[in-house]
């Protein structure tokens, strides 16, 4: 159970982060270089994708253990 | 279930995943740093300087985090036995940075890269369409209608293909590929944004 709460922890603070670099990445476009910002936006979607993948990570890891 | 903090092992030098997992997303980071961080030095503006290096700081951490994160759980996979896992890690491939990768033969590199030249020459570009006197209102729907022809075709490559195939002779057809799709990728962006210049 403990570990199951981690991972929830894990995936929030992944999206989480991923939203942070995306607001600065929207505040860097409306105020510094429009090109810039949107690549900061794009990068931010690595924290995103790796949420992702950590769901099915885990999903095979706790499948693995109860069986 | 063993810790999550458990060490990486010598799997790591014999695989191919970290080239394959995203590194691209760091390439394009770190571009859009460097030109903030050249701004603000030329500028003198500190605070924005301290600011920006603390990001890519962030950024840098996150990425070697979540990279050891992988590695741990490609060898929990592994070291366990469990097929499924280590298929599934195998298998992953989102914005690799290889050149020459065996699975995608370089269409996200060329992409990346065409994009980052072109829109860094976005300026000189502009010019270069006016002087020629190019209808916006013809150049975006050619340059959608090759981006959607150039990216599938990736797709239905890599699905006639099996996947992984090493003798692949079509590998510079896919580098290709990614730098035109990258190029009208660029092309939509620059029509879409001189159009609200206008």
């Amino acid at each position: 159970m403990e570990n199951k709460t981690k991972h929830i922890l894990k995936g929030m603070g992944l999206t989480i982060i991923s939203a942070i670099f995306a607001i600065l990445g929207i505040i860097v476009a409306s105020t510094q270089n429009l090109i810039a910002g949107i690549f900061i936006v794009v990068a931010s979607s690595l924290f995103w994708g790796y949420a992702c993948l950590l769901s099915r990570i885990v999903e095979i890891r706790l499948k693995r253990t109860t069986n | 279930m063993p810790s999550l903090k458990n060490r990486r092992n010598t799997l790591k030098k014999n695989d191919k995943l970290i080239e394959r997992f995203a590194f691209s997303f760091l390439y394009i980071f770190s571009i859009a740093t460097f030109y903030l961080l050249w701004v603000a030095y030329i500028n003198h503006d500190i605070a924005k300087l301290n600011l920006y290096l603390m990001f890519y700081l962030i950024y840098i951490i996150l990425f070697y985090l979540i990279v050891n994160d992988l590695y741990n759980n490609y060898d929990f996979f592994k070291t366990s036995g469990n097929i499924e896992g280590t298929k599934l890690l195998e298998e992953t491939h989102y914005f690799c940075a290889d050149p020459v990768c065996s699975r995608c033969g370089g269409w996200y590199w060329g992409l990346v890269l065409s994009i980052t030249i072109t829109l860094g020459l976005k300026d000189s570009v502009i010019s270069i369409l006016n002087i020629y006197k190019v209808q916006m209102i013809y150049f975006i729907p050619i340059w959608t209608i090759i981006f959607l022809i150039t990216t599938p075709f990736h797709g239905a490559l890599n699905f006639l293909m099996k996947k992984e195939t090493p003798n692949n002779n079509n590998k510079k057809l896919k580098l290709i590929l990614g730098l035109i799709s990258g190029l009208s990728m660029s092309f939509i962006a620059i029509g879409i944004l001189s159009l609200i210049a206008k």
